[in-house]
């Protein structure tokens, strides 16, 4: 027999209140995991947008974060496209609308050259791509066409006018499919940014060289000094929308974190108190006071560890519900991230020792003689 | 200490030497145990008998290293529990404790139950388990290892925490009211166990008891009242009056 046996068989003696307890726990781990992992979904999807067609550098205007309301001149993409170092060279233009009858809030409008290879990247799956005489034609991403009930051919109406709907296209791209592309002209004419776009996804030659990419990026800014050119991973570190996600999706785990620990408290001081002339029996018996301390704290990180993997699979399930969800589906992958699962897993084993280790420690300092007597 | 063998020392060498011990409770107003001195020799079987509230339960704390003395000390085999600096290793060791109402884990089985006090000995898991049979074989539940205690009876629950006490191989068991959530016929066999225990394998036993039946199989009766030791009465019947 192993200490942990004698922990696992004082779980079950009072099942109800241990499966609340590991029921508490889950419930802490789901919500952990369900919002890191769509932290961390949505943040390697936006990077996974970039570094998967291999950009190196975005250009933007100093700021720091997707500028919406702000613009680069189309000339720019010219400059840039004329550096040395510099390959493939991607303007657009990026906004967000509403499709309100549809609880469709932020739904991304992309706005590309007719030439622009994102539309020669993204596959069709009915209609066909945008071209370069068309007017008022939008292609909608799979998901915002089902969310819309859309098909090629159909008429959506996107800024209070009507668009025809040419193509519905799939990316790899979680966002992509939940936005709408059209050409840039309609879209500067929509938003009145004549000759501009919000940024430019750049290229390095070679790709990924870290030299020819620094290199590029300082011949980059020192064509005006008001744009910046951050590498990737850096720009989708910095962006607003990752760092309120992130730190919105941390509250609230800690938020959880602090409940399940009360709750783990809760449980593990109960049981102790109604133990205590059991363990004092155990400490006349000869074990340490250190051994007691860990039979608690076992007891505490199996209730953890059973709400851990009931909370992960609750999680994971809350990120596919979200997934599937018309309002969010075009902003969540159906993934769960590995970094989720362990930080899900820690903060459980977390709880359980700060359950654990006011019961265990208040314990420690009691003479077993004084246990003894008080049962 | 722990490595000295039953048979190593003589007979008259006092194996728990108790020597003017006190000890009160709430600051000084409550005195449990005044003035009290007697030896335990090894293989003794020793009663402590006297009324509640006599301090039997106090002294038979002491002893087993579970609580201190406000004054006096308590000496085994020669050395002060006083200076010991691991009274855990020593509890772990040298004492095995027999309670009233058994402190058996519910969600354990007989066998299980015996193993708890090795974890603080030497035995790898499997020397743990075979060990633990052994013990129950000893005290007549080879039948038993598989049963918690709900399924056992008060008798055979007695005999498994007896088993537990002896895990470690203890130079003495000290036994608080054996026999006192026991039937008779029960108690009896606890007794008898006790007898053999005894007998056989020269274990000390210091029982405390209300029972003048326990008493009656004691070597000797150590009697208790007010916190002073009142009588002492060995088995052929010899008296000495002591406090009153």
């Amino acid at each position: 027999m192993r200490s942990l046996t004698i922990a696992a068989k004082n779980l079950r003696r009072r099942p109800f209140r241990s499966l609340l307890t590991a029921a508490g726990l889950a419930a802490a781990v789901a919500a952990i995991v369900a919002l890191v992992g769509v932290a961390e979904s949505f943040e390697s999807s936006f990077l996974a947008l970039y570094t998967q067609q291999g950009t190196d550098l975005v250009v933007q205007r100093r700021g720091g974060a997707v500028q919406l309301s702000k613009g680069v001149s189309l000339k720019l993409g010219q400059q840039i496209r004329e550096l040395p170092g510099a390959g493939q060279v991607i303007g657009g233009l990026m906004d967000m609308v509403a499709f309100e009858s549809r609880d469709l809030f932020m739904v991304i409008v992309n706005g590309w050259e007719p030439d622009c290879p994102v539309l020669d990247r993204v596959k069709i799956q009915s209609g066909r791509r945008l071209q370069a005489e068309d007017k008022n034609c939008v292609m909608l991403g799979r998901i915002l066409a089902a969310n819309l009930g859309k098909q090629a051919g159909d008429t959506v109406e996107v800024y209070g006018q009507p668009f025809h709907v040419v193509g519905i296209f799939e990316s790899f791209s979680v966002y992509e499919n939940g936005a709408v592309f059209m050409l840039i002209d309609d879209l500067q004419r929509q938003m009145d940014r004549p000759g501009q776009v919000t940024g430019y996804v750049v290229q390095a030659n070679p790709p990924g060289d870290p030299d020819a990419v620094a290199a590029l990026q300082s011949r980059i800014e020192a064509l005006d000094p008001e744009i910046a050119a951050t590498p990737c991973a850096e720009f989708v570190g910095s962006l607003n929308q990752m760092r309120v996600t992130r730190v919105m999706s941390w509250v609230i785990s800690a938020v959880a974190c602090v409940m399940g620990a009360f709750g783990i408290l809760n449980t593990m001081a109960m049981s102790v108190f109604e133990r205590r002339t059991e363990i004092g029996a155990f400490r006349a018996m000869g074990w340490r006071t250190w051994r007691v301390v860990m039979l608690i704290v076992q007891e505490s990180l199996l209730l953890a560890g059973a709400g851990s993997v009931v909370g992960v699979a609750g999680g994971f399930l809350a990120i596919l519900a979200l997934a599937h969800w018309h309002v969010t589906s075009g902003l969540v992958q159906g993934d769960l991230p590995l970094r989720a699962v362990c930080e899900g897993i820690a903060m459980a084993a977390l709880m359980a020792i700060l359950g654990a280790a006011y019961p265990a420690l208040r314990f420690a300092r009691l003479a077993p003689v004084e246990a003894l007597r008080e049962g | 200490m722990n490595d000295t063998k039953p048979d190593a020392l003589p007979r008259l060498v006092p194996l728990l030497d108790v020597r003017s011990i006190c000890r009160t409770y709430d600051d000084g107003t409550v005195r449990a145990l005044k003035d009290v001195s007697f030896s335990v020799f090894r293989g003794e079987y020793v009663a402590i008998m006297g009324p509640s509230g006599s301090g039997k339960s106090t002294l038979l704390n002491l002893l087993g290293a579970l609580d201190h003395p406000c004054r006096g000390e308590i000496c085994f085999e020669g050395q002060s529990l006083a200076t010991l600096r691991d009274l855990d290793r020593f509890r772990a060791r040298t004492i095995g404790f027999v309670f009233q109402s058994f402190h058996l884990l519910p969600t354990l089985t007989a066998l299980e139950n015996v193993q708890i006090p090795m974890f603080e000995g030497t035995l790898n898991r499997r020397a743990r388990v075979q060990k633990a049979e052994e013990l129950l074989c000893l005290v007549g539940l080879s039948h038993r290892l598989k049963h918690v205690p709900q399924k056992l009876s008060v008798g055979e629950r007695q005999r498994v925490a007896i088993a537990r006490a002896l895990a470690n191989d203890p130079l003495v068991l000290l036994a608080d009211e054996p026999t006192g959530n026991l039937d008779s016929r029960a108690g009896a066999g606890v007794l008898d166990l006790f007898d053999q225990l005894h007998r056989e394998r020269g274990v000390t036993l210091i029982v405390i008891t209300h029972g003048a039946e326990v008493a009656a199989r004691a070597e000797r009766t150590i009697w208790i009242r007010d916190g002073q030791i009142d009588l002492l009465q060995m088995s052929g019947g010899v008296v000495t009056r002591c406090a009153v």
